[in-house]
């Protein structure tokens, strides 16, 4: 039996614990009533993307291949190694796909790119690897227009309903965690407390766009620790190494211990009450959430550093560069071959250019020149598990 | 073997991985490995799917086999490579960074005859596993046997009840760690013979979380 499309009861759920992976059943998917002709789309097995798809593919004939990425969502699993040509290899020759179409076009997810080498997934199985629309939700349109992609397909939003599922995604585990001793010992503390968190999240998320930013691109990996964030350093997106948070916490016993005193002295439990809420709010506050966007890459990780270089000399303007880029980077002159980079300053280091360039003429460099070569990067991704920079 | 779950964990980090599995199991890998060893004889060709650091490729090339080993990670087979030139057995163990879907292309019919493969089975769909024991079939020769190690389900819902309380902790821990889970392989005795394998033996471990299962191909096909 298929798991049912429509569940919004795992859907609240998996959303709101959406930082942990939720696998499901792998393999191949009958989507309508498909034929010998009918096209071929490929996800990750995170349950609620895989709901998603199919929700989006309703109307459509066509087959679902599941491919096992642990329960991790395209574009992290993707960037993280678990979302390769190995997987994509592995459910096209185990889901048995090969006998019931006569085509060998397999339609990936956009932001597969980073991880997927559709060159491996070729000389493998024979399949053509294609990469169709970032969002599910396109894909009919990109049908309709023959399997091409308009520049808004190709984009990655932040719209506010996905800033929404952010917040929730990050409120949810850290109002449920400290929920028990709250509802035992300070029953009082607990809508306060979940008002405080909720409203922190949402308004982060929320006016996000707003918010003071962080340069992107090479400038902002040059001004890595200086200036545009003014206030906006203590809210949660932009702070790495919880010093906000301390200090947040700090401040917040302080004037606990101040407003105690005006009023006389607070008893004991109500103390530690607020003291424990107190530290949830703060790590709230602190944690490192620049990942959970897609315009900041994490804070933890030293690839926020590296800028893409275009070799000229190398580029023959096959403008796979510009098939993959969420963020619309390149623009491919189609008169004399080459590809240009006309927005760099929007890049989000996804690497997905780098891996796919079938000329390598893409490099991931450091601020001192250094490059790391794309071979090196399709083997490890961005720094899986540090052993690029280890092994360097 | 509830702790297998931290295997995840281990494998982000391939140099530790045998000092935690060993940990983790309370020293019982070493143990599992040479009862899965003794099943091959000198001189006898043998696969081991997703050798890892090559522990139990080790084991099998000390008794006298002939051993090919595959992994798909190429930082598994780095520690496996050093591991083996350590021990001077380079002529007995080829190390091959190859995925368990190609079986099909990369070794002709009747290739071995011991295939051996430890903790793998939990780590694959479904799919898979059942493509994956079909190559094995496959692959091995005339009395080949199969000889598999993997975290199953236990049958009484007393362990099975215990082994989920002791295994929660570390899913979460691991899940935190690494966003990553492993799940036992359901029926792993029932899809041994049904891809045309007859079970010798099968035995569990204490709290029947691990399954050693030793299989011989039947003559019948698939």
């Amino acid at each position: 039996m298929l798991p049912a499309v429509v569940d919004p009861v795992k859907d609240v759920l998996q959303t709101g614990l959406r930082v942990l992976p939720f696998p499901t059943r792998t393999g191949l998917f009958r989507i309508g009533n498909p034929n010998r002709e009918s096209p071929v789309f490929l996800t990750c097995n995170f349950d609620l993307t895989v709901r998603r798809v199919r929700r989006a593919l309703r109307g459509l004939d066509c087959y679902l291949l599941v491919a096992p990425s642990r329960g991790i969502n395209v574009w992290c699993a993707a960037a993280g190694g678990h979302l390769t040509s190995n997987q994509v290899v592995s459910v096209i020759k185990t889901s048995g796909i090969s006998e019931l179409v006569d085509h060998r076009r397999l339609i990936l997810p956009q932001l597969a790119a980073t991880g997927v080498e559709r060159k491996v997934v070729e000389e493998r199985t024979g399949w053509r690897a294609l990469f169709g629309p970032v969002r599910a939700e396109d894909i009919p349109a990109y049908l309709a227009n023959h399997y091409k992609k308009t520049d808004e397909m190709r984009k990655v939003r932040f719209d506010l309903g996905e800033r929404l599922e952010m917040a929730a995604m990050w409120a949810f585990p850290i109002s449920i965690i400290p929920l028990v001793p709250l509802l035992i010992w300070w029953r009082w503390l607990v809508l306060p407390f979940l008002a405080v968190v909720w409203g922190i999240a949402a308004f982060t998320f929320g006016a996000f766009p707003w918010l003071p930013g962080r340069p992107t691109g090479a400038e902002g990996a040059r001004s890595e620790h200086g200036g545009r964030l003014r206030w906006a350093r203590y809210l949660i997106i932009f702070d790495p190494r919880l010093r906000a948070s301390l200090t947040v916490l700090v401040l917040f016993l302080g004037a606990l211990a101040v407003y105690a005193w005006l009023v006389g002295g607070l008893e004991w439990s109500s103390l530690i009450g607020w003291g424990l809420a107190g530290l949830a709010i703060s790590l709230l506050i602190g944690l490192d959430l620049t990942g959970s966007t897609p315009i900041y890459k994490s804070g933890l990780h030293e690839e926020r550093l590296l800028t893409v270089q275009l070799l000229e000399d190398r580029c023959t303007g096959k403008a796979m560069c510009e098939q993959v880029c969420p963020k619309n980077c390149y623009q491919v002159d189609s008169e004399l071959h080459k590809a240009l980079i006309v927005a760099g300053h929007e890049c989000v280091r996804c690497g997905a250019c780098v891996v796919q360039c079938p000329e390598d003429a893409l490099v991931f460099a450091y601020l001192d020149g250094r490059t790391i070569a794309p071979e090196e990067i399709r083997r490890y991704k961005l720094n899986m598990l540090g052993e690029r920079v280890k092994g360097a | 073997m509830s702790t297998f779950v931290l295997m995840r964990l281990l494998e982000s980090a391939p140099r530790r991985y045998d000092l935690g599995i060993w940990l983790l199991s309370l020293g019982r890998i070493g143990r599992v490995h040479a009862r899965m060893a003794e099943q091959a004889q000198a001189g006898e060709r043998i696969l081991d799917i997703g050798c890892g650091t090559g522990s139990l490729a080790l084991r099998c090339a000390s008794r006298g086999g002939q051993v090919t080993a595959i992994d798909i990670s190429p930082q598994m087979l780095d520690v496996a490579r050093e591991k083996v030139n350590a021990a001077g057995l380079e002529d007995q163990i080829e190390l091959r960074e190859m995925s368990a879907v190609d079986l099909d292309e990369a070794f002709p019919e009747g290739s071995f005859d011991v295939v051996v493969s430890s903790l793998v089975f939990s780590e694959l769909s479904e799919d898979e596993q059942g493509f994956v024991l079909r190559q094995c079939r496959r692959l091995l020769g005339d009395g080949g046997r199969l000889v598999l190690a993997d975290e199953v389900v236990p049958r009484r819902w007393s362990l099975r009840l215990l082994n989920r309380v002791l295994r929660l902790p570390l899913v979460l821990l691991t899940y935190i760690l690494t966003q990553t889970t492993t799940r036992a392989v359901e029926g792993l005795e029932e899809k041994v013979t049904g891809a045309g394998f007859a079970v010798r033996s099968a035995e569990r471990s204490l709290l029947g979380g691990l399954e050693l299962v030793v299989a011989a191909k039947s003559e019948e096909g698939a």
